[in-house]
C-alpha cells in the first residue's frame, strides 16, 4: 500500500511542476500582464492595437491578456487584498473606484498620468469624480458613457404615432406612453409591448432638483416630497398606466441571449420602443442591422431623445476606466496602458467600434466619429489568410484603410471600391481574388449603408456629455453597493405595496444615514472630514436661507454643483 | 548510530505520514478558519480598513458585533426568512417517506398491481398523443409532463423499483446552480412551463369561485380557524395529561405551551377579518388560560423533574404549530379568493413579487428534499423492520394503515428524528446559492436567508468581523438544535 501512496504523490508532483511548466509567465521571454475586464468582442482589438501602439512608441516591450472571468466586484477586491489581483482592474463607474481605492489596491497614478500624458484634462471635466479622490488620480477611463435613449422610429410610425423630441418631460413621457401601448398592444391580452423597459429613478429626482446625497455628501436627503412624487409617478406608470413592464414582466422577457442582454433584442423586436442605454449599445445594434438585412427586413431607423425631465433635463455618466492593481509586479508596465488608452490610436478605435464615447473629447469631433462609414468586417470570411498574413493585415492594412475612412469627405458619394483592398493571399489565384474582393466590397457597401442610419445620433451622446450629464453622487462615508441596496430595498417594498412611498422614502434616508453613522463609528480616522463637511453644510444652508449665493468649493456633491451653476445659486 | 525504531514506532509515524495530506488539508481549510472566524467575531475587521495595503491595527470589539446584530433590524428579518422557508420540512420529511415507502415495492413482474401500472401508462401516452394531435400551445408543458410521466412508468414495470430509486434521486446529484437556473426558467412569469400548466386549470377555477356566492369560499376561513383551534387544544389537553402523568416538568412544558398557543395570537392579530380571528384567538386564549390554570389547582399525579418530558412535548408543539399556521394560510387564501377571482385568476408571478418569492423556493426545495438523502435513509430503515412484526399484524388483522401507524412509523422513529435535525441544521445554514442564483435576496429581500446575509455583509460591504459574528450566532442555532438532539434524541425516539 506504502508504495502505490508513493507513487501517487510521484505522480501528483510530476503533475503539478508539468502545469506549472504550462503557465505562460514561465514560458514568455516578456513579462506578461493581465487586464481584468468585461466579456466584449473589442477587448481583443483594444489589445492588439496597444501592442502596436507600444512597439511604434519604443516603449517596454510586455504581453497583456485578458482576463474576463474575474470581472465581479467582489472578486477584484477579494483578489487584491489577497496579492493576486490582475495588473490592470477594469471597473465601471466612480463608486467602484472609491471602494477599491478604500481598500487599497489602487496604485496611485498622479504622477505618472502626467509625465505619460493622461491626466484628467485629458477626458471629460464630468470624469473628475470617476477618476480621482482629492486631487490624487487612480484611474484612466477606457470609455466614457452617457445614458440616453435610443429610438426606433419605425417602431412609432408603424403605429401611427410621433417621435418622442429630443428633449420632453414627464408629461409627455405619460401621454406618448399611454398611446403607444394603447396602439401596440391588443385590450383582450397580456401586455407585450411597453414605451420602455425601465427609467432610473436618480435620474427622475434629479429632474426634480433632488440628489441622493446633501450638498457636501454628509447625509442622504431622500426623505423629500420630490422622491415620493418620483415613486408614486413610477408605480403609476408601472401598474397602473402600465407603460412600464413590471418586475415579473421584465423578468418574463428576460432571455438572457446576447450580448447586452435581452432589452436590446426586444427593442430590435419593436417590444419596447424606447432603449435607456449608451453610445455603446450600437456594438449590437450593428449586428441587429445586418441579420435584419439578411432576412429582408427594413433596417432600424434610429435616433436618440433624453430621458424625461421634471424640469432640470439630466443624463447619468460614468466611465469604464482602467486603473493599475497596487499589489503587481509589473506597475511601472501597467501605467503605459493607462497611457494608451489616452492616445489617439486608442480614442479612434473607440470612435470606430462605438464602444461609447473615446475617453478624449477631441475625438468626437471627427468625422469618423461624427458620421461613421463601418468598421472592416472579419477579413478571413472573404479571404483565406494564413496565421501569419492575417496578423500582418491586422497590423498594416487596417490602419492603411482606417486613414481613408476616417478622412474621406462624407459629402461625396463613396464607395467601397475606391478604398484601399485587402492584399490577396498567398494562396489564392487572382480570378478567385477578384471574386473575393467583389463579395468583400458589396458586404462593405451594405455596412456603410446600416451606418447611415447612426449619422444624426452620435452627437446627441457627445454633446450631451458636455451639457447636461453629471456623474452619479457618491459619499465617502458609505459604499456605494450598500447605499444601491437600502434604496433598491425600499423601492422594491413600495412597488410590492409592503409600504407607502413616505415610508419607503424615509426608510431610504434613515437606512443610509444610519451606515454613514456606522462608517464613521468603524473607521474614526473619517471623522475630521466629516465634522469640516458638516460645518460647510451649515454654511451653505445658511446662505441659501438668507438667498444668496454659494461658494462652489463649498459644493462636493457633483449634481449640485451643476445645478447651482444652472439655477444661478453658486458664486 | 541512535536506536532503530521500533516497528510499531515505525509504522505509527509511516501511518502519520501518508494521513498528513488529509490531516494538513482538515486544518488549512477547516480548522484554522474556523478558530480564525471566532477571532474575527470579536474583532472590528473590516476589508476596507484591515488588509495588506493598509497599516490600520485591527481592534478587539469585545462583544460590540453581536451587540450590534441584535439591533439590526435586517438580521431578523432574514432570521424569518430563513425560518419560513424552513417551514417545508414537515412536508418534505412527509414526501421522503412516501417515496421510500412507494420505492420499497418491487413493481417488476406480472402481479395484478403491475397490470394496473401498464394499464394507467397506456393511458397516460394516448393521452400525450391525443394533446399532441390536439395541438395544445399552452398544454406542452402538460403534454411533456405527461409524456414523462408514462415513460417513468412504462420503465418502472421494465426495470422495477430500482429505476424509480434512481429517478428520484436525480435532484440529489444534479448541480445545485444548475437546478437552480432551471427553475428560473420553470418559474418564468409568462412563458414558464409551470404558469403555461397553471393558467387553464387558474382560468377555470376563477370562473368557478366567480359563479359560487362569496360566502361559501369565504367559509373556508372558519372551518380553517375550527380546525386551527380544535389542534391547539387537543395539543394543550395532550400536554396537560402529560403533565398529570408526571411525564412533563413544568419548566419543560413552558416553550411548547407557548409554541402551541403562539398561532392564537396570529389569529387575533392577522386575520383577514379582524373581528372574528380576534374573538376565536382570545377566546382560545382565554380556554387554554382556565385548563392550565385548573389543572394547576388540580395537581399532578405523579411527580416530575422540572426538565422532564421537553423533547417529546417540544415536538408535538412544533407540528401542531406548524399545522396551525399552514390552516391560518389556507383560510387567509380561501377569504381573500372571491375578490382576487373578480378579474379572473392568474398564475403567480413567483420569484418576481414579494408574497409568492418564498413559496417558490419552498417548492423547489420540497421537490429536491423529497427525493434526497432522506428518502434513502428512510429505504435503509423499511429494510430494517423485522418482517414478523408485519406477519402478527396480518394475523391480528390489522389494516394497511394500521399496519403503517403502529408499526412502520413507530419503527422510523429514530430516522425520522436524525432526519428533522439534520434537516433544521440544513435548513438554518441553508438558502446561499438559491438567493444567489435566483433571487439576488430580493424581492425587497424576501429571499435573503442568514447565509446569504453573512455573504453580502463579508464581501460586499467588508465587514468581516460582522459577518463572522452572524456567522457564529448562527452556529450558536445549529448548536443548540444538537444539543437538542443529544440531550433528547435518544429519549424520543426509544419511547
Amino acid at each position: 500500500m506504502k508504495y502505490l501512496f508513493a507513487t501517487i504523490l510521484a505522480v501528483l508532483v510530476a503533475a503539478s511542476l508539468f502545469t506549472r511548466s504550462l503557465n505562460p509567465a514561465v514560458r514568455s521571454s516578456v513579462p506578461i500582464l493581465y487586464w481584468v475586464t468585461d466579456s466584449n468582442p473589442a477587448r481583443e482589438v483594444q489589445v492588439s492595437t496597444f501592442q502596436r501602439w507600444l512597439q511604434k512608441h519604443d516603449y517596454p516591450r510586455f504581453d497583456l491578456r485578458l482576463d474576463m472571468v474575474n470581472v465581479a466586484s467582489d472578486k477584484i477586491v477579494i483578489q487584491g487584498v489577497s496579492g493576486v489581483c490582475a495588473d490592470i482592474i477594469g471597473h465601471c463607474g466612480g463608486a467602484n473606484m472609491t471602494y477599491r481605492q478604500a481598500v487599497g489596491i489602487l496604485e496611485d497614478v498622479t504622477e505618472r498620468a502626467l509625465e505619460l500624458g493622461f491626466d484628467p484634462s485629458q477626458t471629460y471635466e464630468a470624469m473628475g469624480p470617476e477618476i480621482t479622490i482629492d486631487g490624487r488620480q487612480y484611474a484612466f477611463p477606457c470609455n466614457v458613457y452617457v445614458h440616453l435613449l435610443w429610438v426606433s422610429r419605425d417602431t412609432f410610425t408603424q403605429y401611427g404615432l410621433p417621435c418622442p423630441s429630443r428633449r420632453w418631460t414627464f408629461e409627455e413621457f405619460e401621454d406618448l406612453g399611454k398611446r403607444f401601448c394603447a396602439a401596440a398592444n391588443r385590450p383582450d391580452e397580456p401586455r407585450r409591448h411597453f414605451l420602455v423597459p425601465y427609467l432610473s429613478t436618480q435620474q427622475m429626482h434629479r429632474s426634480l432638483g433632488l440628489s441622493q446625497y446633501n450638498e457636501t455628501l454628509t447625509a442622504c436627503i431622500l426623505d423629500d416630497p420630490r422622491m415620493v412624487r418620483v415613486l408614486e409617478l413610477y408605480y403609476k406608470w408601472t401598474y397602473e398606466d402600465h407603460i412600464l413592464p413590471t418586475l415579473a414582466e421584465r423578468d418574463s422577457f428576460a432571455t438572457e441571449s446576447g450580448y447586452g442582454g435581452s432589452t436590446i433584442q426586444l427593442f430590435n423586436s419593436g417590444n419596447y420602443a424606447l432603449f435607456p442605454c449608451g453610445r455603446y449599445g450600437l456594438i449590437q445594434l450593428r449586428t441587429f442591422q445586418k441579420n435584419r438585412r439578411e432576412k429582408g427586413m427594413p433596417r432600424l431607423d434610429l435616433d436618440v431623445v433624453e430621458f424625461p425631465h421634471g424640469g432640470f433635463p439630466n443624463a447619468a455618466t460614468g466611465t469604464r476606466a482602467a486603473a493599475v492593481y497596487k499589489g503587481g509586479n509589473h506597475r511601472d508596465l501597467a501605467v503605459y496602458f493607462l497611457a494608451y488608452l489616452a492616445s489617439e490610436d486608442y480614442n479612434m478605435n473607440i470612435v470606430r467600434d462605438a464602444d461609447a464615447l473615446p475617453p478624449n473629447p477631441k475625438y468626437t469631433l471627427t468625422q469618423a466619429y461624427l458620421r461613421p462609414l463601418a468598421m472592416l468586417p472579419d477579413l478571413t470570411a472573404y479571404f483565406p489568410y494564413g496565421k501569419e498574413e492575417l496578423r500582418r493585415n491586422v497590423a498594416e492594412f487596417a490602419p492603411e484603410f482606417y486613414t481613408v475612412t476616417d478622412t474621406v469627405d462624407r459629402d461625396q458619394p463613396i464607395a467601397a471600391a475606391d478604398l484601399p483592398a485587402p492584399p490577396c493571399p498567398l494562396r489564392m489565384d487572382q480570378p478567385a481574388y477578384r471574386r473575393a474582393l467583389a463579395e468583400f466590397r458589396r458586404e462593405y457597401d451594405e455596412l456603410m449603408a446600416d451606418c447611415r442610419t447612426e449619422w444624426g445620433c452620435h452627437e446627441m451622446f457627445s454633446e450631451r456629455a458636455q451639457d447636461i450629464a453629471i456623474p452619479y453622487s457618491t459619499s465617502p462615508f458609505i459604499l456605494n453597493t450598500e447605499a444601491s441596496r437600502i434604496i433598491n430595498k425600499a423601492t422594491e417594498e413600495f412597488l410590492s405595496d409592503r409600504c407607502s412611498a413616505p415610508e419607503a422614502v424615509r426608510a431610504m434616508q434613515e437606512g443610509v444615514n444610519a451606515e454613514i453613522a456606522q462608517n464613521l463609528r468603524e473607521d474614526p480616522k473619517k471623522q475630521p472630514l466629516y465634522d469640516r463637511l458638516c460645518v460647510a453644510q451649515a454654511r451653505l444652508d445658511a446662505l441659501r436661507a438668507q438667498g444668496r449665493k454659494v461658494p462652489l468649493d463649498l459644493i462636493q456633491n457633483p449634481f449640485h454643483r451643476r445645478y447651482y451653476q444652472v439655477m444661478g445659486w453658486a458664486e | 548510530m541512535g536506536k532503530p525504531l521500533s516497528r510499531e514506532r515505525r509504522n505509527t509515524l509511516l501511518g502519520l505520514a501518508f494521513l498528513s495530506p488529509n490531516i494538513l488539508g482538515f486544518l488549512a481549510f477547516t480548522v484554522i478558519p474556523l478558530v480564525f472566524s471566532f477571532f474575527l467575531a470579536f474583532t472590528n475587521w473590516d476589508l476596507k480598513l484591515h488588509n495588506a495595503f493598509k497599516n490600520e491595527p485591527i481592534q478587539f470589539a469585545f462583544l460590540s458585533n453581536f451587540l450590534r446584530l441584535l439591533r439590526d433590524g435586517e438580521f431578523y428579518q432574514y432570521l424569518g426568512n430563513t425560518l419560513f422557508l424552513m417551514m417545508n420540512i414537515p412536508l418534505a420529511i412527509a414526501g421522503s417517506l412516501g417515496a421510500a415507502l412507494l420505492l420499497s415495492k418491487d413493481m417488476r413482474g406480472g402481479s395484478p398491481r403491475v397490470r394496473h401500472w401498464l394499464i394507467v401508462s397506456a393511458a397516460l401516452l394516448l393521452s400525450v398523443a391525443a394533446l399532441c394531435l390536439v395541438g395544445l400551445h399552452a398544454g406542452a408543458f402538460v403534454i411533456l409532463l405527461s409524456g414523462l410521466a408514462g415513460l417513468m412508468l412504462f420503465g418502472g414495470v421494465l426495470g422495477g423499483s430500482t429505476l424509480y430509486r434512481t429517478v428520484f434521486f436525480i435532484p440529489h446529484f444534479t448541480s445545485g446552480v444548475a437546478v437552480f437556473i432551471l427553475w428560473k426558467k420553470l418559474y418564468n412569469p409568462s412563458n414558464g412551463p409551470v404558469n403555461n400548466a397553471l393558467a387553464r386549470p387558474l382560468l377555470a377555477l376563477g370562473r368557478a369561485i366567480n359563479a359560487t356566492p362569496p360566502g361559501v369560499i369565504r367559509a373556508g376561513l372558519a372551518v380553517s380557524l375550527a380546525l386551527a383551534v380544535a389542534l391547539a387544544l387537543w395539543g394543550l389537553t395532550r400536554l396537560l395529561r402529560m403533565s398529570r402523568d408526571g411525564a412533563l416538568g413544568t419548566a419543560a412544558a413552558a416553550l411548547p405551551l407557548a409554541m402551541l398557543l403562539a398561532p392564537c395570537v396570529a389569529m387575533a392579530l392577522c386575520c383577514p377579518h379582524r373581528p372574528v380571528g380576534r374573538v376565536v384567538g382570545l377566546l382560545t386564549l382565554a380556554v387554554a388560560l382556565g385548563l392550565i390554570i385548573a389543572e394547576c389547582l388540580r395537581g399532578r399525579d405523579f411527580p416530575a423533574r422540572p426538565s422532564q418530558g421537553f423533547g417529546d412535548a417540544f415536538m408535538l408543539a412544533l407540528l401542531l404549530m406548524l399545522a396551525q399556521l399552514i390552516l391560518l394560510g389556507l383560510g387567509s387564501v380561501a377569504y381573500g379568493l372571491p375578490e382576487q377571482a373578480a378579474d379572473g385568476l392568474e398564475p403567480p408571478a413567483w420569484l418576481s413579487v414579494y408574497d409568492w418569492a418564498k413559496p417558490a423556493i419552498m417548492i423547489m426545495g420540497l421537490w429536491g428534499a423529497i427525493g434526497s438523502n432522506n428518502m434513502l435513509l428512510y429505504l435503509a430503515g423499511l429494510s430494517n423492520i423485522p418482517a414478523e412484526l408485519y406477519e402478527a399484524a396480518d394475523i391480528d388483522g390489522a389494516s394497511r394503515f394500521q399496519r403503517f401507524w403502529h408499526i412502520t412509523w413507530p419503527q422510523l422513529a429514530p430516522v425520522t428524528f436524525f432526519i428533522f435535525i439534520m434537516s433544521v441544521i440544513g435548513g438554518l445554514q441553508g438558502g446561499f446559492e438559491m438567493a444567489r442564483t435566483m433571487t439576488n435576496g430580493g424581492p425587497a429581500g424576501s429571499t435573503t436567508t442568514l447565509s446569504y446575509f453573512i455573504y453580502t455583509q463579508g464581501f460586499s460591504t467588508g465587514r468581516l468581523g460582522y459577518a463572522s459574528g452572524i456567522a457564529w450566532v448562527l452556529f450558536a442555532m445549529v448548536f443548540t438544535v444538537t444539543l437538542f438532539n443529544w440531550k433528547f434524541g435518544s429519549r424520543y425516539v426509544n419511547d
